[in-house]
């Protein structure tokens, strides 16, 4: 049953995101292996839709996710999935706001999670590249990808700017590119 | 995100600064995206459940729309030629957009020997193909015991 096994995914997925919607990233590259609802590059196509439209990032992605596997009842599924464990436990925190003042311990176990999220987006990125690269090879351009990859990491570290421009000025290097 | 939440709040004074601050330190330290954590919380405290339950259905409404919208339209697109050029390029420009944040967050770990230690010990695992699920609840007891030790020897 593709409904059920989406919305438990994301149910998932939504009880561990930690850090924002690039949390959501290495649990999604898993899902690549685990259950071929999409492959890496259609992953980096998600994620270059989701940047660059407006919302927070996991909800675009779980939408998008939702509607490559199982069309629009997919994306609502996803979707719901990945906030109602969110939901649930900000309702029973509001609830018992004024008992948990001392919220030490949540506090300390984030504190050993959020490093454990950076360098899971590492492993990501990491393998990502070795992919772009690996293809590259393979189609005869070695230098090229490893060129712009560079010139661009340059510029994103150098200016802040809202993600579609640089997307755009990703899209518009690779139709160039292309001819 | 915070600014517009902020300003939407003050304009139908449904929340303080202070408490949308709290919500937000609330928010960081919960699983799950910020906003849609902030905006259960508001709700919440305007009308109880069902308050949070519309505020939720707010914040994801035009995720759900548009981004449906887009899945359509790029499926139709998707064979031609220089659009596949145009992704290929993009597919080089995500992992540049997405290490400066790694590289501040990878900052902010590294200023204690905790998150040194976790951050090791999460690449590792990670590479071995370790579930993300099982290194978070691994480093949140690392922390955990982490702090209970140096809670006892201070004591000391």
């Amino acid at each position: 049953m593709i409904y059920l096994e989406l919305f438990l995914a994301f149910f998932k997925i939504g009880l561990f995101a930690i850090g924002g919607g690039l949390a959501t990233v290495p649990f999604l590259f898993d899902l690549v292996e685990e259950k071929s609802w999409f492959s890496v590059e259609e992953l980096v196509k998600m994620i270059a839709v989701s940047e660059s439209t407006p919302g927070p990032l996991g909800i675009n992605m779980a939408t998008f996710t939702g509607i490559q596997t199982a069309g629009i009842t997919g994306a609502l599924i996803a979707t719901f999935g990945l906030v109602i464990p969110m939901f649930i436990s900000i309702i029973i925190l509001s609830h018992f706001l004024r008992w948990l003042k001392n919220s030490e311990l949540i506090e300390i176990m984030f504190e050993g999670m959020r490093p454990a999220v950076a360098m899971m987006i590492l492993c990501f990125i990491l393998t990502l590249l070795k992919l772009n690269l690996e293809t590259a090879y393979h189609m005869g351009q070695s230098l090229l990808p490893i060129l712009l990859f560079i010139c661009y990491t340059i510029l994103t570290f150098h200016y802040r700017g809202h993600p579609i421009l640089f997307i755009l000025l990703g899209a518009t290097m690779g139709v160039i590119c292309g001819i | 995100m915070l600014p517009l939440i902020q300003k939407e709040m003050f304009s139908h004074k449904w929340a303080t600064e202070k408490e949308i601050l709290n919500y937000y330190a609330l928010s960081q330290v919960t699983p799950g995206i910020i906003a849609v954590n902030v905006s259960t919380f508001i709700g919440y405290k305007i009308h109880g459940f069902l308050g949070a339950l519309c505020t939720l259905l707010g914040v994801i409404t035009p995720s759900l729309i548009v981004i449906s919208l887009l899945a359509f339209s790029l499926a139709q697109v998707w064979h031609i030629q220089w659009i596949k050029n145009a992704f290929w390029g993009i597919q080089l420009m995500i992992p540049a957009l997405i290490i400066p944040i790694v590289v501040q967050m990878i900052k902010n770990g590294s200023k204690t020997k905790l998150g040194i230690f976790v951050m090791v010990f999460a690449f590792i695992l990670r590479s071995l193909g370790c579930s993300p699920i099982l290194i978070l609840i691994l480093a949140a007891l690392i922390s955990h015991l982490y702090f209970d030790f140096k809670f006892k020897k201070d004591k000391r």
